[in-house]
Formats: structure tokens, sequence, C-alpha cells
């Protein structure tokens, strides 16, 4: 009887193997399945739980050999069971979303082949945030970057998605790589794949030291924390569904639920302020980057990043049930804007924020997108305030003040941008935006549910066995106080007009090239292919030719010796006695 | 119950017998070439070797010479059997290939025959060196058949080369039967000091012109590419054997209590082996590519004299069988396409496919000389190269590695160019007799390649006759 | 039974001689029939024994006092190799059909000869007859490249057969040695333990020369590309998917098997060099142009990594190498013959002209897509078993010195994203369609990466029945 865990993946998997083999006609109908299918899986989510309590464990060994095992095994507690509630949840939006998205132009084979790729993607994705064992956890992170990869690549005639879709798989194979030395170190030293039992084991000593390093860099390079970062924004040339999912939602948590879950390693290394560091850098950069974009999605990328830096910040403080609360009141409002862009982009045909013209007023798309925008800010009572109250009370009491401080600072800067974001958008006037109801149904979701997320707090809270922090406190209330101030700033400097020169500071150049970090990925990949390229001009010109030389060699010789035969008869006959006498001579010699 | 009296046919000697239907069938020839019928003499020359053949192989072979043959000057031994039936089937297949030739050309091959038949058997170092000075003069005439300028010359080389060989051999058997004061091979005995030395040295000189030993072969490149091909193939399947059936004749008598016989042989089969096959690797000829080739194989066949135990002995003899049937069959096909211009490696190109038959059977023998396994070149190689590691010099057996290794470059090269791509000129006619020897030396070398179980029991049995 | 594996395609070679006419169905029928064959003989193949099995011997020669033998049996590294060159058999046949149209009878003819003495070399246990199969294969694979190759073939078979023939003088060195000096060349009773070291040494450094050229190992491996560039598509399926395996195959049979001291001593060095193999074959794919070409390169990564399995030594990096063997001859037949359709439909082999192609062939190109994460190391198909089994032998045995093969394992990836967005997808010029050709050899391939990569133990307990594992 396989264990009831084990199922969990299974709905998702059957809607891929469904769009492998569906006819034509039925390709579109496949959104509704997707649908359905998350559906199952969060009741298979609660089923799971109500089972029991705790945690629990199920393990099946795929195969063994030689002696060793290589087991997959599920594990079902508070940071799995949050997870897979987020990849469910937000699959029957995206899937339901993805119907209306799009339209008559695609061809049914295409979009059997888009359902079926967005099913692997959220069975694998379901498999990562489940996995016990770093096996299957390896299995399914690897799966899932190659979804990724061929989803942002959908239109793969498109040259810039391609261009995209390589860039995003190529950073995340590095991470992949490094993970995979850091697995490989921990089974060497531990002797087993079982992430309980490693946790358990654990010593700070070198090997586990490189193997969390290993762990760190394969996260961020999922997470698009910096300098693994550079992929996301031009991820967003996938469909909007791809970018509501993948690259906001769940994808991208799960660098961060890797981070969650090896976290007391992480910790014992030593490793929490580069963590900290890291998450700073990643919050800065892509804080300013946010500020001048113009791409209604990358904007929302760098806003992704920003935010996934608040959480690595809760974890690096060890706050894992802060950090995944954030993650799930993020992955809400998060999709939800990316719906709303793509509505948006629907109704104008553009992707530039600087052309759109959307009416501002109580038009639907309006109204969900603004309580997205004032989630993602932090204002109270959307679900936002509450995931950050969270995150800010764990750093207050961590104690260090310059992080709080930053953080503070991000605080603000978030919600400048994002109100900057919305105002572009839809403050300028225009036209009402009409969507089909497929588009429409999941926005509003998501918005009640960030609308009452913050009901959930405890709950989440409970799940880790922790006490949810107070809301009402003097931090509570600055933070409060400086989301307003971003607002204003916002206003002032977009609506009124003030502060003109800020764009042309050094600072605002640099962050819209980007703080030539993609250049500089771009130069790293350059590198290794002019690498490539000598080692292939060495086996043309110095392997190959050293095999060929050997051949040259024997020629010339064989041609020196060829002039022993002169065709001369006294040649020979001279040979004849000359040989003879040098045999008499030799025989006598070796006497 | 009384034993069946054996049959009068079964107490022939062998040898003996095989000579004589040898000579009967030359007088046949030679009656019916005055009387001018071309083909009658073929059938007459043909039926006599195969009787001759027959001879030789089908009579109950006994290990060690029972009868001791003529007055001690045959020997009817199992190596002289070997050999004759080598040196027959190479003379059939020859005889068989060599359809519109002249009678004094058919007779030619019989003499020829019958000495490579004699000098194998030999009792006596007279009856050697008259039954190799036979092979000699026989083929003179061979090489210069059809007298073109080319042929000729290389008559004419390998006249005056094979004079000066001539003496030296009968100084070396001089110095032996004065040294021993007989010359029945048995009795033979080496004189101590430099008088010795001089008759070994002369010996393998003169001896070793017929094998190909380095530097006494420096005329089989140009006349093996120069006569009409069957005479190649007689010259390089059975004149060659003969040349080492001798050496070895006498050199298990005298040699084996000279210890420094052993290192001196030993570097010239090396340098024999290596120096051929090295001069090949640019050749554009294709027979004198294979003749460069047949050399090297002579300086492999040394190795086994150069050792003089049984098992290398047995080595090379397997060796000298596998490879003369390849050798032939070789140089028939070459000859074959050379009657019809094309020689060189370029002029070959595409012939084996306009061809099928002619190439699949040439491009055996080539193998078969490369010794790829499953071919009769390889169950002798394997045997030899065996042997003479086992028997002490394993890095000589690593040189003969190496040098068969290296030889695949040129005989490739000529399976490249039969094959690699149509070409552009005709598909010639071979004739039925030219087509009958080269299948039978195709399927011979299959046969041995892939069960090689007889060969090494009759070499093994030779090999022990000698000792 | 190993016998009749042995037999039916050199009959098929046979027949095909004899009636050229029907060449290509009686080469079908055989490729099939030995499928079958080889089927029936999983019921037979025992996975509790560790020793060899399905044992055959009859007495062929004795040179002197050595005696050789028919002698044939398999065990858990050479029977997989067995069903997968049957199984590529069938699918060099298959791609034949559409592809050769001349001298049909000798290529069929060669092809089942080749297949055949392919077998004999992975069921041999006598040092003669494994030799035998080893020169045999490379003369068949010279007169399939020769004759119906591309442009260049006569430079490319020269190369080839000069090359990997020196490699089998080394060879041939080593089996006189061994038989000079136990007096036997009985792999299955072979004992060389009594030997001095230096002995076993110069045995070891041999048999390694000679595999390293056949795997083909870096430096060595220069032959490979211009042998596949230049083979028909049949040949290259082959040439990639089982000659290769033989290196490793006799590495495993002589060098772990009979002299694993040596190859313990020899260990790191190996390692090191199965590693830098990898690497560097993974940089040079990257950067060429040629798509057979760089799947030719993407041969010499892998066999870098089964090198590094086999140098690891323990029981799991065998089974790793053995594993990485048969997974990496199913996805190397798969792309090489996924290319020769995509050059039969658009007549290049240039990435660059080829850009585009799942615009115009979506399944071929799909196909390729597949056969390329396979290639990468996907987890569910193949690859990643292989890979993923020697990477925890290596960890095990070496520690942080196993890191090596991590850059190997992130050059794959980027030479397979390289590969797919120049070749399928993209938007290109060409001018190609799909229709007509039988998915049957992509699909028999596809199925069987994806089988055995979703439930690797069906493979594994057959290497487990052997006593290197």
């Amino acid at each position: 009887m396989i264990p009831l865990p084990f199922l969990i993946p299974l709905p998702f998997a059957l809607v891929m193997l469904c769009a492998l083999v569906a006819p034509a006609r039925a390709a579109r109908r496949l959104g509704y399945l997707g649908s359905l299918a998350g559906a199952a899986t969060l009741l298979l989510v609660f089923l799971s739980y109500a089972g029991g309590t705790g945690t629990q464990a199920a393990t099946w060994t795929w195969f063994g050999a030689a002696g060793e095992q290589f087991p997959l095994t599920i594990t079902l507690d508070a940071l799995s069971l949050v997870l897979s509630g987020i990849v469910s949840l937000i699959g029957v939006a995206v899937f339901l979303y993805s119907v209306g998205y799009f339209g008559d132009e695609e061809r049914p084979s295409d979009l059997s082949r888009y359902y079926a790729i967005l099913s692997l993607f959220a069975a694998s994705m379901l498999g990562v945030v489940l996995s016990g064992s770093l096996l299957q956890l390896f299995v399914c992170w690897e799966l899932v970057g190659i979804s990724s990869y061929l989803l942002i690549g959908f239109w793969h005639g498109k040259d810039e998605a391609m261009r995209a879709a390589r860039k995003a798989l190529l950073t995340i194979l590095v991470g992949d790589a490094f993970l995979l030395a850091g697995i490989m170190l921990l089974r060497a030293r531990y002797g087993t794949f079982d992430i309980a039992r490693v946790l358990a084991l654990a010593r700070p000593d070198t090997l586990t030291l490189l193997a969390a390093i290993g762990i760190v860099v394969g996260a961020i390079s999922k997470s698009a924390q910096f300098p693994l970062h550079a992929w996301l924004p031009d991820a967003m040339a996938g469909p909007t569904p791809v970018s509501a999912f993948l690259h906001s939602a769940t994808m991208v948590k799960a660098g961060l639920f890797l981070v969650a879950r090896m976290l007391p390693l992480l910790l014992l290394v030593g490793l929490s302020p580069w963590l900290a560091a890291l998450a700073l850098v990643t919050i800065a950069l892509s804080a300013c980057m946010a500020l001048v974009e113009t791409d209604i999605k990358r904007a929302l990328a760098y806003s992704t990043m920003n935010q996934l830096g608040f959480v690595l910040l809760a974890l690096s403080a060890g706050a894992v049930a802060a950090g995944t609360y954030h993650m799930l009141t993020h992955s809400m409002f998060k999709a939800l804007l990316f719906f709303a862009a793509g509505i948006a982009i629907h109704a104008t045909g553009t992707q530039d924020m600087a052309r759109m013209r959307l009416a501002l007023g109580a038009n639907a798309l309006a109204i969900v997108a603004g309580i997205g925008a004032l989630a993602l800010a932090g204002m109270v009572p959307l679900s936002g305030f509450f995931s950050k109250e969270t995150i800010l009370d764990a750093l207050v009491r961590q104690g260090n003040w310059t992080i709080v401080a930053c953080f503070m600072l991000a605080v603000l800067l978030s919600a400048a941008y994002i109100a900057r974001w919305y105002l572009l958008v839809f403050a300028r006037g225009g036209r009402d935006a009409r969507a089909p109801w497929q588009m429409m149904a999941p926005a509003v979701g998501l918005a009640l549910l960030s609308l009452a997320g913050g009901l959930a707090m405890g709950k989440v809270f409970g799940l880790f066995g922790e006490a949810a922090p107070p809301v009402l406190t003097p931090w509570t209330l600055l933070s409060l106080a400086l989301v307003l101030a971003g607002f204003l700033c916002t206003y002032l400097s977009c609506v009124r007009g003030w502060a003109a020169w800020l764009p042309g500071t050094a600072l605002a150049s640099a962050a819209r090239a980007r703080f030539l970090l993609d250049d500089l990925s771009a130069g790293v990949a350059r590198a290794a292919l002019g690498v490539a390229r000598a080692c292939a001009w060495i086996d043309g010109n110095v392997v190959d030719r050293a095999v060929r030389g050997v051949a040259v060699r024997m020629g010339a010789l064989a041609r020196g010796a060829r002039r022993m035969q002169t065709g001369r008869v006294a040649t020979y006959a001279f040979a004849i006695v000359a040989g003879f006498i040098a045999l008499v001579l030799l025989l006598g010699a070796l006497r | 119950m009384m034993p069946n009296p054996p049959l009068p046919i079964a107490s022939l000697p062998p040898i003996a017998t095989a000579a004589g239907l040898l000579l009967l069938a030359l007088f046949a020839c030679a009656i019916l070439d005055v009387g001018g019928s071309r083909k009658g003499l073929r059938v007459a020359a043909l039926a006599g070797i195969a009787l001759a053949l027959a001879m030789a192989l089908a009579l109950p072979w006994i290990p060690r010479a029972a009868g001791p043959g003529i007055a001690h000057l045959l020997r009817e031994d199992a190596f002289a059997r070997l050999f004759a039936a080598l040196s027959l089937t190479v003379a059939l297949c020859v005889t068989l290939a060599a359809k519109e030739r002249p009678g004094s050309y058919t007779c030619a091959t019989l003499l020829t025959a019958l000495g490579m038949v004699l000098a194998a058997a030999a009792g006596d170092l007279v009856v050697l060196y008259l039954s190799l000075e036979l092979v000699t003069l026989s083929s003179y005439a061979l090489v210069a058949y059809g007298r073109t300028r080319e042929r000729m010359e290389a008559a004419v080389k390998y006249f005056v080369a094979g004079v000066l060989a001539s003496a030296l051999m009968l100084l070396g058997f001089g110095l032996l039967i004065v040294g021993s004061g007989t010359s029945a091979i048995a009795a033979l005995t080496l004189a101590p000091g430099p008088v010795g030395l001089l008759a070994l040295g002369a010996i393998v000189a003169g001896v070793g012109f017929k094998l190909g030993v380095f530097p006494f072969n420096l005329w089989m490149p140009d006349v093996y590419q120069a006569s009409d091909g069957p005479v190649s193939g007689l010259l390089a399947g059975g004149g060659k054997n003969a040349g080492l059936a001798g050496l070895l004749r006498v050199m298990a008598a005298v040699a084996l209590g000279v210890p420094q016989w052993r290192i001196a042989i030993a570097a010239l089969a090396a340098v024999t082996m290596l120096v051929p096959t090295v001069t090949a690797l640019v050749q554009r000829d294709a027979r004198r590519i294979v003749a460069y080739s047949v050399v090297a194989h002579g300086g492999m066949a040394l190795m086994g004299a150069a050792l003089l135990t049984p098992l290398a002995v047995t080595g090379s003899l397997a060796l000298a069988c596998a490879l003369a049937l390849a050798s032939c069959g070789a140089f028939i096909a070459l000859g074959a396409l050379a009657s019809h211009g094309l020689a060189s490696l370029d002029e070959l190109r595409g012939a084996g496919l306009r061809n099928p038959l002619l190439g699949a059977c040439l491009t055996l023998c080539l193998l078969s000389l490369a010794g790829i396994p499953l071919l009769a070149g390889f169950s002798g190689k394997l045997f030899l190269f065996y042997a003479i590691a086992q028997d002490g010099m394993p890095w000589l057996a690593g040189l003969a590695i190496l040098a068969s290794a290296v030889s695949l470059w040129y005989y490739f090269s000529i399976i490249r160019a039969l094959y690699a791509e149509r070409g552009s000129g005709k598909c010639y006619e071979v004739g039925h007799g030219t087509m009958a020897a080269l299948l039978a030396c195709a399927i011979l070398t299959i046969v041995l390649g892939v069960y090689p179980e007889p060969l090494y029991r009759l070499a093994t049995m030779a090999a022990g006759a000698l000792f | 039974m190993l016998s009749l594996l042995l037999a039916f395609p050199l009959l098929s070679a046979a027949l095909a001689l004899l009636f050229p006419r029907r060449a290509r169905d009686i080469a079908l029928a055989g490729a099939l029939a030995l499928c079958a064959l080889a089927a029936l003989s999983l019921w037979s193949f025992s996975l509790a024994t560790k020793g060899f099995q399905l044992l055959e011997r009859i007495a062929w020669a004795r040179l002197g006092s050595v005696e050789i033998a028919y002698h044939v049996g398999v065990d858990g590294i050479s029977y997989p190799m067995v069903l997968l060159t049957a199984l590529l058999t069938l699918v060099a046949v298959l791609v034949s059909r559409r592809e050769i149209h001349t001298g049909e009878a000798g290529h069929y003819a060669l092809l089942m000869a080749l297949c055949s003495c392919v077998i004999g070399v992975f069921v041999s246990l006598d040092l003669v007859l494994l030799f035998a199969c080893w020169e045999a294969v490379l003369v068949a694979m010279f007169f399939l490249i020769l004759r119906w190759g591309a442009s260049n073939r006569a430079y490319a078979a020269m190369k080839f057969l000069v090359y990997t023939g020196i490699a089998s003088a080394a060879l041939f060195i080593s089996l006189v040695v061994i038989a000079m000096a136990t007096g036997s060349v009985d792999i299955a009773a072979m004992d060389l333990s009594h030997l001095s070291p230096a002995l076993r040494t110069a045995i070891f450094a041999l048999l390694l020369f000679a595999c390293l050229v056949k795997m083909p190992i870096a430096p060595f491996h220069t032959w490979l590309p211009d042998a596949h560039v230049q083979a028909p598509t049949a040949g290259s399926v082959m040439l990639a998917g089982v000659l290769l395996k033989m290196g490793a195959y006799l590495l495993l049979r002589l060098g772990v098997g009979l002299l694993g001291d040596v190859v313990a001593q020899w260990r790191v060095f190996l390692f090191a060099l199965g590693c830098a193999s990898a690497i560097y074959g993974a940089f040079v794919c990257l950067a060429q142009s040629d798509l057979k070409r760089m799947i030719a390169y993407s041969s010499v990564h892998h066999m870098g990594f089964v090198l590094a399995g086999i140098a690891i030594g323990s029981s799991l990096g065998v089974t790793g190498a053995a594993f990485e063997m048969a997974s990496h001859g199913i996805i190397a037949a798969l792309l090489f013959a996924l290319a020769g359709l995509v050059h039969e439909r658009t007549g290049t082999f240039d990435m660059d002209a080829l850009r585009g192609l799942a615009q115009r062939m979506p399944r071929t190109a799909w196909l390729l897509a597949l056969a390329s994460f396979a290639a990468m190391g996907l987890p569910g198909m193949t690859g990643f078993v292989g890979e993923f089994m020697i990477l925890v032998a290596g960890f095990a045995r070496f520690g942080p010195l196993a890191l090596l093969m991590v850059p190997a394992v992130l050059l794959a990836g980027a030479y397979v994203v390289r590969m797919l967005s120049r070749v399928v997808f993209g938007t290109g010029t060409l001018r190609a369609s799909e229709g007509g050709a039988s998915p049957l050899p992509f699909g028999l391939l596809a199925a069987a990466t994806l089988l055995v990569g979703i439930m690797p133990g069906l493979l594994i307990g057959i290497i487990a029945a052997s006593t290197l594992t």
C-alpha cells in the first residue's frame, strides 16, 4: 500500500500524461483539468496532515546497488505542508488563468505541450518540497529546472525567449553543480541521503562547510539571489502564467525552501552572516533596479528578488516560521500582481509601462492590482503587513541593528517601487481592461486571500510550534510609517514631479545598467566558450598533430630506408658480399 | 584375424614418388610442347602436380622417417612432406593461373617445383645444393618470361645476385664437408674456430638469399614487382620456403652448439622484419608493397631458425605455410590486374568494386598477410610469436608484433584503393584458371584460420622430425 | 544459447551475400531474430549467480602447451552489453534501410558480421577468441566507413584502422606475455597473482594503452571525431554504442578482474585522467559547429566518466561504470540515429544551418531534445543513474578530490543547452520535412532510456550478477 504522502504529486503527474496523449480539441480543456488536479492535491495535502500529527516520513527505495541504498523519502512537516499548499493553491489559479491567457493563435499541440510541462513542473516542485532525502531533492530539483527552461522557451521560435531560457538554465545548472557537490560531500561524510539523519549527525568540519557552501550556491541560483540573479528578469520573456507560477510563487521559492530545510546545518557551520550579507545585497540591488525599470513584468521580477531577499534575511536569522509565512503571503500577492500584469498586457498590447494607459477607478483590474500592491508594500490589514512584521520581529530579536536599519530602508523602498509600478500602469488615465473570466477569477480569488491572509498567521506559526509574534509594537508602527513614507515619496516624485534630478544620478544609471551584473554573467559565458574554442584548437593542432606527426615521421623513415633499393645490380652484389663479411664478423665478435 | 596386408601403394616413399611423378609430368610436357598441344600440356602438368601432392599428403604419415629413403640422399620425414605439400600446392595454384603461357613456362614451373620438393627432403648437402640451384635456375627463366625490358632487367639482377649467393653457398657447404668429412646432413659437425663461423656465415648468405634475409634480399622487391603474377607467387610461396627448409635442415644439424647463433640471427631477423616494413610504407605500386611484406615475413620465419627449439621451429613452419598461400594468391591476383595495366595504387582505384570476386579473394589474402584473426596468417603469427616469447626472446616477439601492426597501413592502403570509390576503369575479365587458383588460396586461408589445429599438428610433427 | 547469438548474425550475413536483392529484408529478419533470442536468453540468465554463466566450450587448437578453446560465457558485466548489441543492431539495420542504397548486400553482411564479432568480444572467455573478435570488429568497421561513408572517408577509415590497430598490437603483446607467463589463455580460470609485480604492471600498462585508445580517453581520442563524422549512420550507431564499450569492458574484465591491485595502485591517476578527459571532451564539444562531431566528443566526455568509475574500483563504482556503459550506448545511438535522419532530410550537419529544427521537423526535434537531456544526465533517464552512482562512489573513495567530476557534469549541461539553442530551438531558414520516417528505431531507444531510467533496478539486478560488483 503506497503511503498517502507519495500520492501528493500524483494528480499533476496524471495531468501531464493526459496532456501528452490528449487529442487536439481537448487541448484547451487541459487547463481546467490542471486546476482540478491542483484542488485534488490540496485535498491530499490536508488529508495527509490530518492523518497524523507532527512530522511524518515515508521512504521508498528507488534502487539499490552494490549494497548501497538510493531512497526517495517524503517528509511532511510544517515547512513542506505550507509549501506544498502554496504549490497546489497557486497551481489551481494558474491553470485556470492559462485557459484564458492563450488565445486562438496557439496551436493545440503547443498547448498540450504547455500543459504537460506545466504539470511536470508542478509535480516535481511538489517532489522538491516534500522531499526528505537529498537524492529525491536533487532529482526533482533538476526536473524543475528543465521544466522552467522549456516553459520560458515556450515560444521557441522567438529568439529573445530562447536566449532567456538558455540563460536561466545555464545559471541554474551552475547552481545545480554546486548543489550536487554539496549533496555528494554530505553523503560521503555522513553516509546517508536522509536529510533528517544528516541534520542530526552534522558536525562543523571542513567537508560539511564545503557541502554547506555548495548547498547555498545551489539555493541562490534557484531563488535568483545575488550573484546568480541575472536570469530572473530575462525569464519574463515566457508566458505570464509561467512567470506567475514559476518565477514568483513557486520555483524561486525552492532555493529558499532548501535553505530553510538545511538551516540547522548552515547555522552550525557559521554561514548565517554570509546569508544575511547576500540577502542585503540582493535587496539593495533589486530595489534600485525595480525603481528604474519600465517593463511591467521585469519590474515585478525585481520585486520578487527583493521579497525573496526578505525571506532569506529572515532565514539567516533562524526564523524559519517567519520566512515560511512570508513565502506564503508573497506567493499569493505576487501571483496576483502577475495575473494583473497579464491582463494589462493583453488589454494594451505592450509590456512597456511608459506606454500603458489603463483606467484607475472602480474597475476590477485596478482594484485587484491595488490590493496586490498594498499587500506587497505591507499595508495593514493585508497579508503582506503581517508577514513583514514577523520578519521584523525576528530581526529585532536577533539584535543586529545594522540589519534592522537596512531592513527598514528596504521596507521604504519596496513601498516606493510598487507604488511607482501601480501609478505608472493605472494612474495616467485610459481605458478599462476587459478580460475573460478565466483570467479575472483567479486574480479575484488571490486578492481575497491576500485580504484575509493575516488570519493565517497564527495557524502557520502553530504548525511550527511557535507563537505568533505580537502585531502591535512600536516597530510595527515604525514600519507602517515607512510604508506610508514610501508611498508619499513615489507620489511626490512621479505625480508631482519633485526631485526630477533623481533619475540622472549615478546610482540611477548604474541601476538602469543593472549594475553591469548582466554583463558579468555574459562575460563568464563568453570566457567558457573561449576556453572551449581553445580546447578545440588544441585538439586539432596539438593532439592530432602529434598523431599525424608520428605518421609523418614514419614516412620520412621509410623514404630513408627506400634509398637502399637503388635498383642497380652492383648495389645488390655489394650488399651480399658485405653482408656475408659482416655476418661472419658478427658471429666472431659475439663469441 | 589377420590384419589386412598393407596396400603396396602405402609403402611407397612419398617424396621420391612425388619427385618421380613430377619428372614424368615434365617429360610429358616436353613431348607435348614439341607436339604443340598447349591444352594437353597444361592438363599433364596439372595432373602431375596433383598426383604428386596426393602422394605427399595422403600417404600415411610416420612421425620419424621409417625408411631412410634413397641411400641417405632423401629423407622421407614429416618435415619434407610438409614442405612438399606446401610447394606442390603453390605450384598447383600457379599452374592453374598461368593460362596463356608457352610450354617452356610450364616446364620451368615443374622444374622449380621439383627443386623445392627435393630441397626440403635433402639428406645430403650436395642434394641440397643441387635442388636449391635447380629452383634458382628455373626461376631465372620464369622471371624473364615475356622478355619485356623490366623483366629482363629483373632477371639479370636476380641472376647476378644469385650467382654470388650460389658461390657463397658452395663455399659454406664445402667448408662443412671438409670439416665433417661427410656430406650427409645428419652427420655434419661444425669445425671449431673461425672456419666454422665462416661456414655458417656463408651458408646463411647463400641460403638466406633465397629466403630473403637482409641484406641478401635487396633483389626481391624488384624481381617480385617485375615478374609475371604467378611467377612471383611461386617464388614467394615456394622459393622462399625452399630456402627456409634448407636453412633449417642444415642449421638444426650444426648450429645448435654455437652459442652466438641465437643473438646474431635474431638480430638479423629483426632487421629483416623492420626494414622492409618501414620501406613499404611509402610505396605506391601494389606488387612492390606485397613484395616488401613478403620479405618481412621471411624475417619472421627466420626468428624460428634463430632459436632452433622445436616450438620455435614449429612456429616458423606454421607461419611459412600459412603465409605462402596468401602471398601466392595476392601475387596472382595483382598480376592479373597488372596485366591489364592496373599496377599502382592510383590505377587500382575501384578495382575491387568492379570485380567483386577478384577483389574479395585479393582482400582475403591481404588480410591474411596482415595477420587479421580467423585467417591463416593470424594462426601462423600467433603460434610463432607465442613460441618466440616462450622460448626466451619476448622482446623479439614484441618487435614482430609491432612490425605486424605497422604493416596494417600498407595492406589496407591497397584495400582502400580497391574499395574506396568506383573509379572509372572497366571490369576486366579474369580467366577461369586464375579465379580457381585464387578461390583455392582464399578458401584454404579461411579454413586454416578458423581451424588451425591441423596446421599446428603437421608443423609440430615436421619440427619434431628435424631434431 | 550464446553460440546461437553468435551464429545467427553470421548466418544472416552469409544469406545477405548469397541473395543480394533481398539483403535488406534478410538483415531485418536476422536482427529481429537476434533480439528475440536475446530476450529469450533473459530466462536462462540467473541473477543470483556471481560467476560466469551460459558457458560453452569447444577445444580449438594448442599452441605448444597452451590450450586455446572456443570458450564463451557471460556475467553481469558482459550480459547487458550483449543485450545492448542486439538492440543496437536492430536500430542500425532499421536506420540503414532508409539510408543505404548502393552495395546493400555487402553493407548488411558487414553490419551483421560486426554485430556477431562485437557479441564475441563480450562473451569470449578465451583471450585468443577475444582478440580475434576484437580485430574482426576493427576490420568490419573499416570497411563500413570506407565504402559507405562521407566525402573524406578514406582518410578517416585508415586513421581509425591504424590507430586502433596499434592499440590492438598492445593487446596482442599482452596476450602473448600472459600466455607465456601463465601457460593459459582462459579468462575464467586465469590467475595472474603469482607473477612478478613488474610483469603484472607491464601487462596492465599494455592493456591500459589498448583500452584508453579504444574507449577513447584524451589524449588518445583523435581518431574518433573523424571516424564518426565520416561513417554512415549505422556505423556511427554501432561505433558509439558498442565499439567504444569494448575498451571499457576489457579494462573491467582483465584490469579490475585480474590485476585489481595494479588498478588500485594507479587508481588516483586513472580517476584524474578520466575526469580530465571528461572535462576536456565536454569543452571541445562545446566549441563544435558540426552536429555529428559534437555528439562524437560527447562520447569522449561520457567515456571519461566510465573510466573514472572503473578507477574508483569499489563495487558501486564498477556498477556505476557498467550502468553508464549501457546507458551511454543507448543515448549515443539515439543521438546519432536522429542526426542521421536530420542529415537525410536536410542534407547537412552544420549546426548553424539547422537552426529552428523544431519548427520544421517537430517530432525529430523534440526527440533530439529528449536525447540531449538524457545525455546531460536528467533524472528519469538512464544517464542520471549511472552518473549518480559513479559520483557517490567517487566521493566515498576520494572525498574532496572527487569534486573534479562536478565540472564535467556542469559542462555536459552547457553543451546540451548550446546545442539545443543552436539546432532545435530558434528561428531558421531550414527547409525540411519529416514525413515518412519510421519512428521505430528512435522509439525503441527512447523507450529503453526512459524505462531503465525510471526503473534502474532492472539493469542493476543484472549487473550485480558478477564477481566484480
